[in-house]
């Protein structure tokens, strides 16, 4: 595939103290965040949680209440959407559907007064980018789902825009399809090297995609940070809990020293984690384990870890899901099935984990 | 019980078509009176209204009202419904309901009122007065089926097209309007036909230079009555069915009983 000369150098995203409220509630309340030149950076949050309205602050379509944003060091926060030089890709891909496939791609090129011949040749490039060679005298409605978004990313990159915005754009897409079109999604950013805003409530979608995902909840953001680092160094509780099933356990400060705790849990034992963020002894911290950390053994096969009692197994083909009694808690616990034989109900194990895996966030 | 039923169905269409198809009929015969049965056919009551020319005339004016009024309002009531649809003003509902209150407000009361509003700007017996008092009357058919018709696109579309670097007004015309002209047929189509069978207003808003082929003929009919009437109303009735079947195509019956 040869690559596309960009014209122009790579611009970033500024948003700085983003606000916007409708009627009495806060949609988005104060955001700051900045998308390095060339990033394919995620907002990830549940519904309601205000991406979608961040995004369409960005993009123009709705006038921020406060803050500012910056486009390639330029302030667009006052500025009509048409002149912002954004890709916009929606969930229900917004084609013309009066228009041919080849009309929908060159609208923006028109729009631009490209010439004529000019024009047939970066849509049939573009078209050819998201592979949808010799579609041009198609009708939108004459797609498959996974066409048309390919249609619509095409017809947000002729113009080379400076951000690419996707607002869910592979929500409306079955399963199966949604995998193939991530992998195409990211191949197309990196080869294009446009910077990209992502806006998405699916969690593998964004750690698929994303060099950086900010966690947002009530329209602030929560986490900013890489996906890897997220998953693992939860800031709170929400952001653990959101990333994917987690095991929490309410103990007490017994102890601080520089940048260390040690946090004991009844039942469970003490605990030395990073410490999170003002904690003084005596209060409350939260610790997580995420389930696949833990080790789970048959009781007589191991002599270390806590004792315990399966209460509960399901069983999703390549992982187990368990849960497991140990004393008055419950512990999830995920693991491959075990070679040979395996964990029942009442059956009586021993789970373990790495101390390293134990870590402590905010509430 | 079943067939019972059926009879009763079959006797309301009856009862709803007996007259229609009477005066059809009737704009048939060749005699000055109608008899049954009826032995010959004869186009001579057509040929009588071609032939008067205050019929014709009054179709010609109702026509050209029936269309001006029709663009009129559908022009302003696609700006309207596309202001209520996609801003939604405070106060849109109570705006929808004074785009509608011509369908509410008896027809005798909103005619006096005309009058004297018409009368105080000095406007009374021209034809701007009589467009002016059509164009109010049919923008409800208007604004409803184009509010329905902008409604169906979301506005993605416009946002898509405005962030590829089309103006507002560019999106809309580019975008929209097409997606809308569906819409627009079927409001143009609904505006015409209630404009051109309107009489209740159209009274008291006609002086004499200005009688609408409905008014024509109810003036016809309270001085003498004789066939030529049946022969207009039949062709009142060919044009409406067209149209309403032209209507019925574009789905436009089926959005305004929404």
């Amino acid at each position: 595939m040869p690559q596309e000369g960009r014209a122009r150098p790579q611009a970033g995203l500024d948003v700085a103290g983003l606000i916007k409220r409708f009627g009495l509630s806060v949609a988005v309340a104060g955001v700051d965040l900045s998308v390095r030149p060339g990033e394919f950076f995620t907002v990830l949050g549940p519904s309601g949680c205000g991406k979608t309205t961040l995004l369409r602050m960005v993009s123009g379509i709705l006038v921020p209440d406060g803050g500012r944003i910056a486009i390639g060091g330029r302030d667009v926060t006052a500025a009509p959407i048409w002149t912002r030089r954004v890709g916009l890709v929606f969930q229900n891909y917004a084609l013309f559907p009066h228009m041919s496939v080849a009309q929908n791609v060159a609208f923006g090129l028109s729009m631009q007064g490209v010439a004529r011949e000019e024009r047939t040749a970066r849509v049939a490039r573009a078209l050819g980018t998201v592979r949808l060679d010799g579609y041009e005298a198609r009708r939108p409605s004459e797609l498959s789902g996974g066409q048309q978004q390919r249609v619509a990313l095409a017809r947000a990159i002729v113009t080379e825009p400076d951000l690419l915005l996707l607002d869910e754009p592979l929500s409306n897409l079955d399963a199966r399809l949604r995998e193939d079109m991530r992998a195409e999604l990211l191949e197309l950013q990196r080869r294009v090297g446009i910077t990209t805003v992502l806006v998405t409530h699916d969690i593998h979608e964004a750690f698929a995609l994303s060099d950086r995902v900010a966690v947002m909840r009530a329209g602030k953001v929560e986490q900013l940070g890489a996906p890897t680092e997220l998953y693992e160094r939860p800031a709170n509780r929400f952001v653990a809990g959101f990333l994917g099933p987690v095991n929490e356990w309410e103990g007490r400060v017994e102890a601080r020293a520089e940048g260390q705790a040690r946090v004991a849990v009844d039942g469970i034992g003490s605990f030395d984690v990073a410490a999170p963020a003002n904690c003084a002894v005596g209060q409350t911290a939260w610790l997580v384990l995420r389930p696949e950390r833990v080790c789970i053994e048959a009781a007589e096969a191991t002599a270390s870890g806590l004792v315990g009692r399966v209460d509960h197994v399901s069983h999703l083909g390549n992982l187990v899901n368990y849960r497991v009694a140990l004393g008055a808690r419950a512990l999830a616990v995920q693991s491959p099935p075990l070679r040979g034989r395996t964990l029942g109900v009442g059956q009586s194990v021993r789970v373990s984990w790495h101390a390293g895996d134990v870590a402590a966030v905010a509430l | 019980m079943k067939r019972a039923l059926t009879a009763l169905n079959v006797l309301m269409i009856v009862y709803i078509l007996a007259p229609i198809v009477l005066v059809v009929w009737m704009s048939f015969t060749p005699t000055m009176l109608f008899r049954i049965p009826i032995t010959q056919f004869s186009l001579r009551w057509y040929y009588e209204v071609f032939s008067y020319s205050a019929y014709v005339d009054a179709a010609l004016l109702s026509l050209r009202l029936g269309l001006l009024a029709a663009l009129v309002a559908v022009a302003v009531g696609f700006c309207a419904a596309y202001g209520l649809v996609r801003w939604k003003p405070p106060g849109s509902a109570v705006l929808m309901g004074l785009f509608t209150a011509p369908l509410v407000v008896p027809a005798v009361v909103f005619g006096i009122a005309m009058l004297q509003f018409i009368n105080r700007i000095g406007l009374y017996g021209s034809f701007t007065a009589l467009l002016l008092a059509h164009v109010v009357l049919v923008m409800p058919f208007a604004v409803r089926t184009l509010q329905a018709s902008i409604q169906e696109h979301g506005p993605e579309l416009e946002w898509a097209a405005m962030s590829l670097g089309a103006r507002r007004w560019r999106a809309v015309m580019l975008v929209t309007v097409p997606l809308c002209l569906r819409g627009m047929i079927a409001a143009f189509l609904f505006c015409f036909l209630i404009s051109f069978s309107e009489i209740t207003v159209t009274l008291f808003m006609t002086g004499p230079a200005h009688q609408t082929l409905p008014v024509r003929i109810f003036n016809y009919v309270s001085d003498r009555i004789d066939p030529t009437m049946a022969a207009v109303s039949s062709m009142v009735v060919l044009l409406t069915v067209v149209i309403a079947l032209a209507l019925n195509r574009l789905g436009a019956l089926s959005e305004l009983k929404k």
